[in-house]
């Protein structure tokens, strides 16, 4: 009975697509979807970061402009697909000026921008911008 | 002779054997979606560093148009018969704002410099150094077309490519803000 089951080739061919496919396509489709993951986290974030450093050296003082920025980053944020604020996944800013107050004449702004992906991996971007020189 | 005839039947019999064939149909498969996967992924990650690039020479640009020409912006006098033609719509035409070319240039190529150092803080590893190749102003717009080379993420197999070369080109002027705010007077 053994014999004539291991002798019959009927159905082999799915047994070998089986025992081939799985340990080779899977991990193919792991790398497409977290490299895909990852270049499209950052491109949002970066576009984000973008965003708000344009919204903050645009503002007309110091108080106004980081709530701009924030906002900015939690409303697009949010229509982006990321968490709210509350969530641990959320999208995290740190704001760095070369002059204080930061809506100063010529001053560097610098707006970093970390998530935390589904992958668990985290994404750090920043953009660079500057207030105007009539500010 | 019959040495022969048998090892051409074992050939023909091997011809024939149909067993293992889906096995050369998934490798082939596989390595080429492998190959695919690794061009996909190449392509991908040049757009990803372009929009990078792309993004710096728009904030270098946005940066250098802010620089006036202060003495273009108020040259010309301003009387009362240039008020009546003005008011009757036969003034002068907005010629647009005047930009210090030359500080604008030395601004745009600070902030390059600034992107350029702090590439790897700013998120995309792949992109090099930031090469301005042209920066362009008429007086009134600033142009500026830059470049880098891009490391691709998988060295292309057969053609050994390892970096492709991006480039991008942005145009900025100003604009003025149509305001109620009439010499100094804000009529609100």
């Amino acid at each position: 009975m053994i014999k004539k089951f291991l002798r019959n080739e009927s159905g082999s061919a799915s047994v070998e697509f089986t025992l081939l496919a799985i340990p080779l396509f899977i991990p193919l489709f792991i790398f497409l979807n977290s490299y895909a993951s990852l270049s499209d986290g950052q491109d949002s974030l970066r576009t984000l970061a973008r965003e708000a450093a344009r919204g903050f050296v645009l503002s007309s003082s110091d108080k106004v402009a980081f709530a701009v920025a924030e906002q900015i980053v939690i409303q697009g944020g949010s229509l982006l697909g990321y968490p709210g604020p509350s969530s641990r996944s959320a999208i995290t800013i740190d704001i760095q000026c070369s002059a204080h107050p930061c809506i100063s004449p010529d001053a560097q702004v610098t707006i970093s921008l970390s998530a935390k992906l589904t992958n668990s991996r985290v994404v750090q971007v920043a953009a660079i911008e500057y207030v105007s020189p009539w500010a | 002779m019959g040495l022969v005839k048998n090892l051409v039947e074992k050939f023909q019999r091997f011809l024939n054997d149909e067993r293992g064939s889906l096995s050369l149909l998934i490798m082939s498969l596989f390595m080429t979606i492998v190959v695919t996967l690794l061009i996909l992924t190449d392509i991908s990650s040049i757009y990803f560093a372009k929009r990078a690039l792309t993004q710096a020479t728009e904030a270098a640009a946005q940066r250098g148009v802010r620089n006036l020409n202060l003495e273009a912006y108020y040259s010309g006098k301003y009387n009362a018969s240039r008020l009546a033609l003005n008011l009757l719509g036969k003034g002068e035409v907005d010629p647009g704002i005047p930009i210090d070319c030359a500080k604008g240039s030395r601004d745009a190529f600070d902030t390059l410099r600034n992107w350029g150092s702090a590439q790897a803080f700013i998120g995309r590893g792949n992109l090099g150094a930031i090469a301005i190749d042209q920066i362009q102003c008429d007086g009134y717009q600033l142009s500026i077309r830059t470049s880098s080379m891009a490391t691709l993420p998988f060295a292309l197999p057969f053609i050994g490519v390892e970096k492709v070369r991006i480039s991008a080109h942005v145009g900025i002027y100003d604009e003025r803000k149509v305001t109620t705010n009439y010499y100094g007077l804000n009529l609100g």
